[in-house]
């Protein structure tokens, strides 16, 4: 803590902070009770990401995908391996597809539950959190019989995914999908029903469409300030141009309208999910896989770029290649970064017990900015 | 489109003004193919117009320095201090183009073709 000349009071929270488990540090200025000035600082996590893309063959680097951030390990995996499927012109089964699509759903849902808790408990609220951390429990206790792993999996393979879904296990999924469903009324009424946290949270940190563009922001954070922008619509791939899922918009750009945008998800992710367990239930035998050596992706040369919405935003895999078995470069583009430079613009003007809101409203991932 | 590098800030302030506001993504990529070549850079801007829901992608070889366009896109700030971090692309203009992953002490540019990770100084002088 220290003071400048004009006699505010500069404050340095974090790194280490309980709702941040990557470390976020941030130098906040105070006038008064008022922020005037906010700066985040990055780094602290990062572990050379895409330094190591370059020493590790692409099977190697596969598992550490997964790590870039540990709340969406499916739609890293998937945005990396669909750029080498896409520069060696191999075509996924239509199996392989529909599980991909199911699995990543899930983690939406599992982490926007995760979100759900540590953004009630930024708000002082404990019960909702026990209930939602539940709720997400359960889903990776699914993933966990699927693939072994509750937070990585490495279950998406080049060319598939690494084994089939047993059709017992599908109606399992729905049974736990439809207990979350009912579970999310007691959480919503729990929360949007309070007039505390609507009194907390309706018209903060507002960030309207004009500056969600200027600082790239993408995702939920992007379609509660108002404007429309889904890949998973905008650029469709694997399945989702054959599934139907409405994009909700907010245009308050608050913390209110991303919670509610948050919570809509959750819904439309369910079901997704239950049009994904449909198709799999009438397509049983169809193959999951290519069954390619793993050990042998060697893509011809090139660049590709692929899109994938994750539960945070845009998330980009730039791939250059030069015909051997490890990338030349590959470049991360992660929607935290760009949400985290945002809040230099966002937090300005709130007191310092809005800063936590603000914050928590974003679902901002260390890790993932980092790299 | 690929373009000169000395044209780049006319061309982007020029596609801003036609509604590309928003950067979605900006990498950089060392082409250089041996140690005593000079450096060469591509840098890769991407860009998206809301209102057409067009993307432009514009890439630009540089050697050394490039005009900072972080005064046209607020989120290039960031961007740009980590492609000086990681590369030692400097930008000219940049308001604080500082590292912004590593330690401020770190030798060399780890994205680099020809940085030696074998020679990496860990760890930090207390």
């Amino acid at each position: 803590m220290k003071n400048n000349s004009k006699n505010n009071m500069i404050i340095n929270l974090g790194p280490e902070k309980p709702l941040n488990p990557t470390g976020l540090s941030i130098s906040v200025e105070l006038e008064g009770e008022k922020i005037v000035k906010c700066t985040p600082q990055l780094g602290l996590t990062h572990r050379g990401l895409e330094k190591a893309a370059q020493d590790k063959d692409f099977s190697q680097y596969l598992p550490l995908v997964e790590k870039i951030d540990y709340l969406s390990a499916f739609f890293y995996a998937q945005a990396y391996l669909s750029a080498l499927e896409g520069l060696s012109g191999i075509e996924l089964p239509k199996k392989a597809q529909y599980i991909r699509v199911l699995t990543m759903e899930l983690n939406r849902i599992s982490s926007h539950l995760l979100w759900f808790g540590a953004f009630l408990m930024t708000l002082g609220t404990t019960t909702p959190v026990r209930l939602s951390y539940k709720l997400r429990d359960e889903i990776l206790n699914i993933f966990e019989k699927l693939t072994g792993g509750r937070m990585s999996h490495n279950y998406y393979v080049f060319g598939g995914v690494k084994h089939d879904i047993p059709v017992e296990f599908l109606a399992e999924i729905s049974t736990c999908l439809s207990n979350i469903n009912k579970e999310l009324k007691t959480l919503e009424n729990m929360a949007a029903k309070n007039p505390i946290f609507t009194s907390r949270t309706m018209d903060i940190g507002v960030l309207n469409t004009q500056n969600a563009f200027e600082y790239s922001i993408t995702g939920v954070n992007l379609r509660a300030s108002g404007y429309n922008l889904d890949f998973r619509k905008e650029k469709p791939y694997l399945v989702y141009n054959e599934l139907e899922f409405p994009t909700p918009t907010a245009f308050e750009g608050d913390v209110y309208s991303r919670y509610l945008l948050r919570i809509e998800e959750i819904k439309i992710s369910i079901n997704l999910v239950n049009q994904c367990i449909d198709w799999l239930l009438a397509n049983e035998r169809e193959k999951y896989s290519l069954n390619i050596d793993q050990n042998d992706i060697k893509p011809s040369a090139g660049r590709a770029v692929t899109c994938t919405e994750s539960a945070r935003g845009l998330v980009m895999c730039c791939l250059s290649t030069d015909g051997n078995n490890k990338a030349k470069r590959l470049k991360w583009r992660t929607p935290s970064f760009y949400t985290v430079q945002a809040l230099g613009r966002l937090v300005p003007g709130h007191t310092l017990e809005d800063l936590n809101v603000v914050i928590s409203s974003l679902d901002i991932v260390i890790s993932e900015a980092d790299r | 489109m690929q373009i000169e590098s000395t044209k780049l800030f006319k061309t982007l302030e020029g596609l801003k003004k036609g509604g590309f506001i928003s950067l979605i993504s900006f990498v950089a990529e060392d082409l250089s193919q041996n140690p005593t070549e000079e450096d060469k850079f591509l840098l890769t801007y991407t860009l998206y117009n809301p209102v057409t829901k067009a993307f432009e992608v514009i890439e630009t070889v540089v050697n050394s320095e490039i005009q900072s366009i972080s005064s046209l896109y607020k989120s290039a700030n960031y961007d740009e201090r980590e492609i000086y971090d990681l590369f030692g692309i400097k930008f000219k203009n940049h308001p604080n183009l500082k590292r912004l992953f590593l330690e401020k002490d770190f030798e060399g540019h780890p994205l680099r073709n020809n940085y030696n990770t074998a020679e990496t100084k860990t760890g930090r002088a207390l």
